[in-house]
């Protein structure tokens, strides 16, 4: 008897997972292109024709894994900037719903989120993915299903200059980040040797080698790299190769915070003298700072977007995240932003044309003008789906926090 | 050559605290493997709540920056907590997932601990949320606390990990070679329904097996939280991973075999990374186990088992 139970069971889950596998996918209805001027008549004059959703938006960022810490917090403030579009009502009479799709931080986990919400017709655009392999895994799915997605996080630089129609970004690219680094590490910090430690990512060894590049370039010529991986929890015996070089400068273009605070714990342990330079993974108060309990302490991290706490337009914003899901570090409040910039899109689309479309969502997102959000920048897309004004921002590690230290526009 | 060899001292020092974690991990496969001839898989994740557990303790004793209690009671503490909580929760998994099954074919048993694998690092990703959490060693050990020899630093959180490791594997010794339960289990392990038939309540030994194997992971985790400082779900995959294969070396079923076999591995990856690459860390483990295994097919210490019919 029971043992047929388990079997109902198992059977059950089975069916279930089958179907929400191969969900069938309704071929995007062929919309005809809309026009610039839909309406002759004025807008307000106009009886709007009825529309009853349902409205979706997705959210693709790594949920579960090693890196699902940064991830969940992407979640997280995406799903703040829904909740607070609907409590204001943002489309009169229907709530807008957050579909969510876990990446595992795997280019061919994102390519089967992507195909699903690209087959769900009512999903009218997506905050993520979240990093930038997943960003180039995706492209052609949603350029072919006219979806626009703005990425939070894709600093890669190749990721706007294949022409995709459907991909934007609101943080700047790595061809700023990595010479950046570089610039401060020689300039400002007057290094004459550098040891490079990528994580394997795409992400990371895309930015070591830009940064060496630079480093090269402007005459550094004592240069070591070396690689760890993102599953790494003890660094010592490559930190005693690094002692025996005894650089200026030690330089993780790495994905995890608290990959970096221990490297920084154990350079202390070790006696390796030298500044800490990271990239934008290490901004986060609680893994690279608390964590690291004061071996950071004056570490240097760039960062694609400013420390929210200090941007007035925020305030709102990241004391209602905080009163409801607790700290964050870098990776949130961009997510929010390309949450928000969507959202704002479907709003513009319905109360222009009375009906939501991928079409006019996309159409209106490229038109995003000067928009100003919690990132303490105008927003405006270029024809690339780069968002200018963009900038990378130098920080050090003081006490507890970030400190500013400098600014690098875009260009 | 001559950088390479003066960090050799170092490298020594940082294979031998990695080794001696593998080392406890290893045990916790190798009893279990000895006694039922099961791959337990959801060691890594026994490990990796008794970190959670440890960090639990710690958080406890230790609001905001003041220690209740002195510090060596706290890690005294947790050590402990983490071990009881491992253990009892190793035997939980045993009767929940693998009594039911132990007279089934091989392979289920082998399913089931997978999937409680994948539940417990699933109910911790619920539970503690996905961030990854610090243990703030630097509170009860300073960290430059230490000392140097032949240029090698040995920080006194490595000197401790080290010793207690040690300590436990003696306890464990003492533990199987000298006492009756020892002999019960190491009868059980040698033939099951014979030991039975002696009248050696097999069901109790199983179960006591799986306490200790499961403590000791329970002990490894706190351990490494204390050493490596950054706590998360999933750090059972790796840690796992490389404790079976610290077990296979040595001789999987073989209790110094897995001690020798978590001191080698701790030791060649951190020799491998100093004189060959970090990059190949992973490479040259799993290759030294490839050649251990093509030279001797039951580990180092492993013996030749006869088939039962």
């Amino acid at each position: 008897m029971r043992k047929s139970i388990w079997t109902f069971v198992v059977v059950l889950l089975l069916i279930a997972l089958a179907t929400s596998a191969c969900a069938p996918a309704p071929t995007p209805t062929p919309t005809p292109k809309p026009k610039p001027t839909p309406t002759l008549s004025p807008p307000t004059a106009t009886p709007k024709p009825a529309f009853e959703g349902p409205i979706k938006v997705g959210i693709m960022t790594v949920m579960t894994g090693p890196a699902a810490s940064v991830g969940m917090e992407q979640r997280n403030w995406a799903k703040l900037a829904v909740d607070q579009f609907n409590e204001a009502s943002g489309i009169p009479g229907i709530e807008v719903e957050m579909v969510e799709g876990d990446t595992e931080f795997d280019p061919a986990k994102a390519m089967l989120v992507a195909e699903r919400m690209a087959a769900d017709s009512t999903i009218y655009g997506i905050a993520g993915p979240e990093s930038s392999q997943n960003c180039a895994a995706t492209a052609e799915i949603f350029e072919k299903a006219s979806l626009a997605y703005i990425s939070p996080s894709c600093t890669g630089s190749d990721l706007s200059e294949q022409g995709y129609k459907t991909f934007f970004r609101v943080v700047p690219r790595d061809d700023v980040q990595a010479p950046a680094d570089a610039i401060f590490m020689v300039e400002d910090l007057g290094a004459k040797s550098v040891y490079i430690i990528d994580d394997q990512s795409v992400y990371s060894v895309g930015l070591a080698e830009e940064a060496e590049k630079k480093l090269k370039e402007l005459g550094v010529t004592r240069i070591k790299r070396e690689s760890i991986s993102q599953k790494d929890s003890d660094f010592s015996a490559l930190l005693t190769l690094v002692k025996a070089e005894s650089p200026d400068v030690v330089f993780i273009p790495i994905q995890l915070a608290a990959q970096g605070a221990q490297i920084a714990k154990q350079m202390q342990e070790l006696g390796v003298k030298a500044h800490l330079v990271g990239s934008d993974g290490q901004f986060s108060p609680s893994d690279f700072i608390a964590g690291a309990e004061g071996a950071t302490e004056g570490a240097y991290v760039s960062q694609f977007a400013p420390d929210v706490h200090y941007i007035p337009e925020a305030e709102s914003a990241w004391k209602a995240y905080e009163a409801q899901y607790g700290e964050f570090g870098a990776y949130g409040p961009p997510t929010f932003e390309s949450m928000a910039i969507l959202l704002d899109a479907i709003k513009r689309a319905f109360d222009e044309d009375g009906k939501i479309t991928r079409e006019n969502v996309l159409r209106e997102v490229k038109a995003t003008r000067d928009r100003l959000g919690i990132l303490g920048f105008k927003v405006t897309f270029n024809e690339k789906g780069d968002a200018t004004g963009a900038a990378f921002y130098i920080f050090k590690v003081v006490g507890d926090h970030f400190e500013l230290v400098k600014k690098v526009e875009m260009e | 050559m001559d950088a390479l060899l003066r960090q050799l001292p170092q490298q020594l020092v940082n294979g031998l605290t990695l080794g001696s974690v593998y080392a406890l991990i290893a045990l916790g496969y190798s009893m279990v493997y000895g006694i039922l001839q099961l791959l337990n898989f959801a060691h890594g994740e026994v490990y990796m709540i008794g970190a959670f557990i440890g960090w639990g303790v710690f958080a406890l004793l230790v609001p905001g920056n003041t220690l209740l209690l002195p510090a060596s009671v706290i890690i005294l503490l947790m050590l402990m907590a983490a071990m009881l909580g491992c253990g009892f929760l190793g035997v939980v998994i045993e009767w929940f997932a693998y009594r039911p099954l132990r007279e089934a074919p091989r392979i289920a048993p082998l399913i089931s601990a997978l999937g409680v694998s994948f539940f417990l690092q699933n109910a911790v990703l619920l539970t503690m949320s996905a961030r990854y959490r610090a243990y703030r060693t630097g509170l009860l050990i300073p960290r430059t606390w230490g000392i140097s020899i032949f240029g090698a630093t040995i920080s006194f959180t490595r000197i401790l990990v080290i010793v207690v490791a040690v300590l436990l594997m003696l306890i464990l010794h003492y533990l199987v070679q000298k006492t009756r339960l020892g002999k019960a289990m190491r009868a059980t392990a040698q033939d099951r329904e014979a030991a039975a038939m002696m009248g050696i309540d097999v069901d109790r030994v199983i179960v006591v097996t799986f306490f200790i194997g499961s403590a000791l992971g329970g002990a490894a985790g706190v351990l490494v939280g204390l050493l490596f400082t950054q706590i998360y779900h999933f750090m059972g995959f790796t840690a796992g991973l490389k404790g079976f294969t610290a077990a296979v070396c040595g001789g999987i079923g073989n209790i110094p075999g897995a001690m020798l076999g978590g001191f080698l591995l701790g030791i060649i990856e951190s020799i491998g990374v100093g004189f060959i690459s970090p990059r190949y860390k992973d490479l040259i483990v799993f290759c030294v186990l490839i050649l251990i295994l093509l030279l001797r097919p039951r580990g180092l210490l492993g013996v030749k088992v006869q088939e039962k019919v």
